[in-house]
């Protein structure tokens, strides 16, 4: 019962030993607990601490059924691509609605058309729409409880992405013979949709009667399944199939179960067609800790920009389980004979997968729903990497008890000498006392104060008046914003001059903050773990480092470094840091000057996209944008604020 | 009171207004830490409906309201509906007024309890006595500590019926402070009828209220049966209105056999999900026993002379303990910790509880999120920061007490003594 009830009742002299051994090794014992974070986490990529992946849900059956679908249905996929490709010629921007409805209907779907209106909330209010088409395969034997999606995007011509035209065929083949079959328990939906993510995330909408009709308008259905259990999003580039790639990533680092992922691997493998996450068409040496390390950090970048990488992505929000088959065409495309059969190989794959998820009888429910994969058949579960992030968080929590601890024990010290001293003498010292007390009105301006401003970046870069304000002026939308951020980055700038805090003060302000940031960084890593643990990479050591000293005795050089490495660490400088490195990596051969213009234009439209993909998806970081790296902005602003407040004293 | 204070009160009503009329007062109403099935809006709004359309709304499970609230609701629902956010923080406005003046009251009674023992104290011990100045800062510090509390501004914004609960303890805690005996057993009567668990504050009670009287035994009792007629007769006007016992089951039964396992920041849903069937009687009996009587025979023995501590700690381990907790009556408690607020330096973990309800307040509804909405996280998650929680709560209450001892220890025999002394847990 020691931490309970301490029963010594003065025990200051033994406290003030501890508490001058941790005032002496405060930081550096905080800076080891973060490297150790670091080690940690950096140790999983051996082999021995990564786990082998295994299906945990024994409904599931993988590759247990007996494989029924023929040669014909093959054929029937040749001929309508040969079709699809002939209507694409003359639908050059837009969906064969006509085309694709008449052959869903003729299989035998019960067939719908989905529309939907975005109202683009900035520039003055455009408006785009868009059509999904949808078929629903009724199973024959329940009452439509519960359902299987199967998604896929449809690409016209003169689209910026890759074709992927023979997905469509491929699964209207599937369809065909899956209406023949009579073992189906849950409804197929085959859903083609329109503008890419903005038509998913339409069709979810309205099938869950989610109503945001300012923005994203997204109608209704006329025909519904029930619950949707799991979806699998294909995105097939050509039936001369090389390997296929899986993406796995959702709306703010959601990822699908476990079990669904082994799942389509294992049916893929047995097909002979190499299956993985973020499939090289290279081997993998499971023993190559470098190259382990390097695909942790591949799939936590792709993860920590919170944005879906394919329109799974968007399931996750619903609790649904979904991921993306991409399969990438071989590239020296020799004529072959061989595409019949894999095209078989990948209708086998569907079927597979279908009757799978057909047999299960609860949702995902076991497995892993917080892992990283290492390798295809490899992965790092929540417990095994949840410590590196609980000792870099931890590691602010920690420091800022060490604070509270010193800076308690300064008033015990006073206080043991009080006692012995007479009355009058004890009021000169309550007097002095109360100086050296803590004005908790001023910090709480301060604290009071950041936490506005970031509030207000929140508030007024999604501010509708604001931006018709702009569509007037003729000024874009990206720049728009850019100004608005600017604007408040300099308030946050000059801010400093306006308060003037005492060293004590500062003291408890540091404290706080560091409370703050090290819980949300710790509720920002359950959310989704990657961008907590890029965070805490990058913030952690500069607040360990950080140390509040007084104004009079800091020098002008210790001053300037500590607001160059505020600057530094400011959510913007980042964000552009990590654009530029991004676009130089991939684009060495080109000028400085003109990496540093191009990366300045991406920084600014990573920036408005995010700020739309907040509104119309609900993204919950405002700037997790698309290239862009950080969900920083809303959550560390204000401490990050916070500190260079305190920092510049 | 001064004008700063009510200056105050204006303010965190703003506050309390803003945030119902904002876009956010829905989500905060459905949140599990917010609302529990003893306390929601929506189940009152229910019962309400139910009672309007001749339903006996106690029949079903879905009400377990009393039936003066059942009354007093729907009659506010069908005649003044849109008035009832207004009234609930109205309600939670007088309940920080009467926290304010009933603190204010036991602050100068034990100031002058003091005095009177000045001579039995130790020399040198003037710094950890209560002050004259403490008698005017304490009461301001507890109605701000429940005006500003962010649990409290959030009970209030759910809507819930806790706030009728607070302020009816509030007015205990009013009416104890300046003697009014029958207010007091009137308002406790009516609040144990509502939530059982505060049947176990008549013990503070009545050692307050025997204080003043020659025969102590014999006050204490007459206390006691005065509490016991009260709420027998509260009983059976309910009888009177509801024409059945029905309610009975439907609050104490329901609250005593813990019967919904719907997810709250308390220690009994997880549990008796995860119990055998057969061990559910004997189990439900000793939590039962746990959060009512087992710490209060022991603790009045120990208190027995300042029954406002006593009303503090009891308060507080129901608040805990209890089957269906919510912030809410945390608030109410946290309230109260300012009125010792000379213990406070004896106090050992002051950070690491503070500390500890950040970060559960953080993290709670975080992975409650992943665990309902985004279908990742699962129960164990949700449960494991509520435990963090509870504890932290408890870690409170205990370093409370023993601080408590301390400076009761400390008054007697001086601070400045041998370093080596260590005082014994038995």
């Amino acid at each position: 019962m020691g931490i309970l009830s301490d029963p010594s009742i003065s025990t200051s002299e033994k406290k003030s030993k501890y508490v001058n051994i941790v005032r002496k090794y405060s930081n550096s014992f905080c800076f080891m607990l973060y490297l150790s974070g670091v080690l940690w986490f950096s140790a999983l990529s051996f082999n021995k601490l990564q786990s082998k992946t295994y299906f945990s849900e024994n409904a599931l059956l993988p590759g247990l059924v007996l494989s029924e679908i023929k040669m014909d249905s093959a054929h029937l996929a040749r001929t309508l691509l040969q079709e699809l490709e002939h209507e694409r010629l003359t639908h050059k921007s837009e969906m064969p609605y006509s085309y694709l409805l008449a052959k869903m209907k003729q299989i035998g779907l019960e067939t719908h058309i989905h529309n939907f209106t975005l109202n683009f909330p900035f520039g003055g209010g455009k408006s785009f729409k868009g059509k999904n088409i949808y078929g629903i395969l009724r199973a024959p034997r329940t009452a439509s409880t519960e359902a299987i999606v199967l998604s896929i995007p449809y690409r016209p011509p003169n689209s910026a992405h890759i074709s992927i035209t023979p997905t469509v065929p491929l699964l209207l083949a599937f369809a065909e013979f899956a209406r023949r079959q009579k073992y189906w328990s849950k409804d197929l939906i085959f859903v083609v949709t329109d503008q890419e993510q903005l038509g998913m995330q339409a069709f979810l909408e309205a099938y869950f009667g989610e109503e945001n009709p300012n923005i994203l308008n997204s109608g209704t259905l006329n025909g519904r399944a029930g619950n949707i259990i799991a979806a699998i999003n294909f995105e097939i580039q050509d039936f001369e199939v090389d390997f296929n790639n899986l993406k796995i990533e959702g709306l703010n680092g959601q990822l699908p179960n476990l079990d669904l992922h082994n799942l389509v691997v294992k049916l893929s493998h047995k097909q002979g067609i190499s299956t993985g996450y973020k499939m090289k068409p290279s081997d993998h040496n499971p023993e190559d800790s470098i190259e382990n390390l390097k695909n942790l950090f591949s799939m936590m970048w792709t993860q920590s920009s919170g944005v879906p990488n394919g329109n799974h992505g968007l399931f996750h929000r619903y609790g649904i389980e979904a991921l993306t088959i991409e399969s990438v065409k071989k590239e020296s495309s020799v004529p072959n004979h061989n595409t019949q059969h894999k095209i078989m190989a990948l209708l086998k794959i569907v079927e597979g997968i279908s009757r799978s998820l057909n047999n299960l009888l609860e949702r995902f429910h076991q497995s892993f729903f917080f892992y990283v994969i290492v390798s295809s058949d490899r992965f790092v579960s929540i417990g095994d990497y949840m410590p590196s992030i609980g000792m870099m968080a931890g590691s602010l929590l920690i420091k800022s008890f060490i604070l509270w601890l010193i800076s308690s024990e300064s008033d015990d010290d006073k206080d043991s000498k009080e006692v012995s001293k007479s009355e009058e003498e004890f009021k000169v010292i309550m007097v002095r006392k109360s100086e050296r007390s803590i004005d908790v009105l001023k910090v709480g301006k301060v604290f009071l104060f950041a936490h506005f401003v970031g509030v207000f970046a929140l508030f007024i870069t999604k501010s509708k008046q604001i931006h018709d304000y702009f569509h007037i002026l003729n000024i874009a939308t990206q720049n728009g914003i850019f100004y608005l951020i600017l604007f408040v980055f300099i308030l946050s700038l000059i801010a400093p001059k306006f308060f003037s805090i005492k060293f004590l003060d500062g003291q408890f302000l540091n404290i706080i903050l560091l409370l703050e940031l090290g819980t949300t960084l710790l509720a920002v890593a359950m959310l989704n773990f990657s961008l907590g643990f890029f965070l805490c990479l990058i913030i952690v050591p500069v607040n360990i480092v950080m140390n509040i000293q007084n104004r009079n005795t800091i020098n002008l050089f210790t001053f300037i470094m500590k607001g160059f490495i505020h600057l530094l660490v400011h959510p913007l400088t980042i964000i552009y840091v990590v654009v530029f490195t991004m676009s130089y990596s991939s684009f060495a051969e080109m000028s400085l000057s003109y990496i540093f213009d191009k990366s300045l234009k991406a920084t600014l439209d990573g920036i408005t996209y995010s700020v739309v993909d907040s509104l119309v998806s609900l993204n919950l970081y405002l700037f997790g944008g698309n290239q862009v790296k950080t969900g920083s902005y809303q959550t560390s602003h204000p401490i990050a604020f916070g500190n260079w407040i305190l920092n510049s004293l | 009171m001064n004008t700063k204070f009510i200056y105050s009160v204006f303010l965190s009503g703003l506050i309390r207004y803003l945030l119902s009329i904002s876009k956010y007062s829905k989500s905060i109403e459905n949140h599990v830490e917010v609302s529990t099935p003893l306390n929601s809006f929506k189940r009152v709004k229910e019962g309400a409906f139910l009672y309007a359309n001749d339903v006996d709304p106690y029949e079903g499970d879905v009400y377990h309201e009393n039936p003066f609230i059942l009354f007093t609701t729907s009659f506010l629902l069908k005649n003044m509906s849109g008035m009832i956010p207004i009234i609930i923080i109205l309600l939670d406005l007088l309940t920080a007024i009467f926290i304010y003046l009933g603190t204010k009251a036991i602050s100068e009674n034990n100031f002058e309890k003091q005095q009177k023992n000045l001579s039995t104290y130790a020399e040198n011990t003037t710094e950890i006595q209560l002050k004259k100045a403490d008698t005017i800062e304490i009461p301001t510090y507890c109605a701000l500590a429940y005006l500003f509390n962010p649990y409290s501004i959030l009970n209030c914004v759910g809507l819930t019926t806790t706030v009728i609960s607070n302020f009816l303890l509030s007015i205990m805690i009013f009416s104890l402070s300046r003697n009014m005996k029958i207010l007091c057993i009137l308002s406790l009567a009516i609040e144990t009828q509502k939530n059982f668990y505060s049947f176990v504050l008549i013990v503070p009670v009545a050692l307050r209220f025997s204080e003043s009287s020659k025969s102590k035994v014999i006050s204490r009792i007459l206390t006691i049966i005065a509490f016991l007629i009260t709420l027998l007769s509260l009983h059976c006007l309910s009888f009177q209105m509801m024409k059945s016992f029905n309610f009975i089951d439907s609050t104490y039964g329901f609250i005593i056999h813990c019967r919904e396992l719907l997810p709250n920041i308390g220690l009994f849903w997880y549990f008796f999900t995860e119990m055998f069937d057969h061990f559910r009687n004997l189990f439900l009996y000793t939590f039962q026993l746990n959060s009512t009587i087992l710490y209060l025979l022991p603790l009045t023995f120990t208190f027995k002379d300042s029954p406002e501590f006593l009303l503090t700690i009891l308060l507080s381990l129901i608040s805990v303990f209890r089957s269906y907790p919510c912030v809410g009556d945390i608030a109410f408690c946290m309230s109260l910790i300012p009125l010792w607020k000379r213990i406070f330096q004896f106090m050992s973990h002051n950070f690491i509880v503070v500390a500890a309800f950040l970060v559960t307040s953080i993290l709670g509804p975080t992975v409650y999120h992943l665990w309902m909405y985004a279908n990742s996280a699962n129960a164990n998650f949700y449960f494991g920061v509520t435990l963090v929680f509870c504890t932290a709560n408890i870690f409170l209450l205990t370093d409370l007490t023993f601080a408590y001892l301390k400076m009761e220890f400390c008054l007697k025999n001086g601070i400045s003594f041998d370093k080596s002394l260590k005082l014994s847990l038995d």
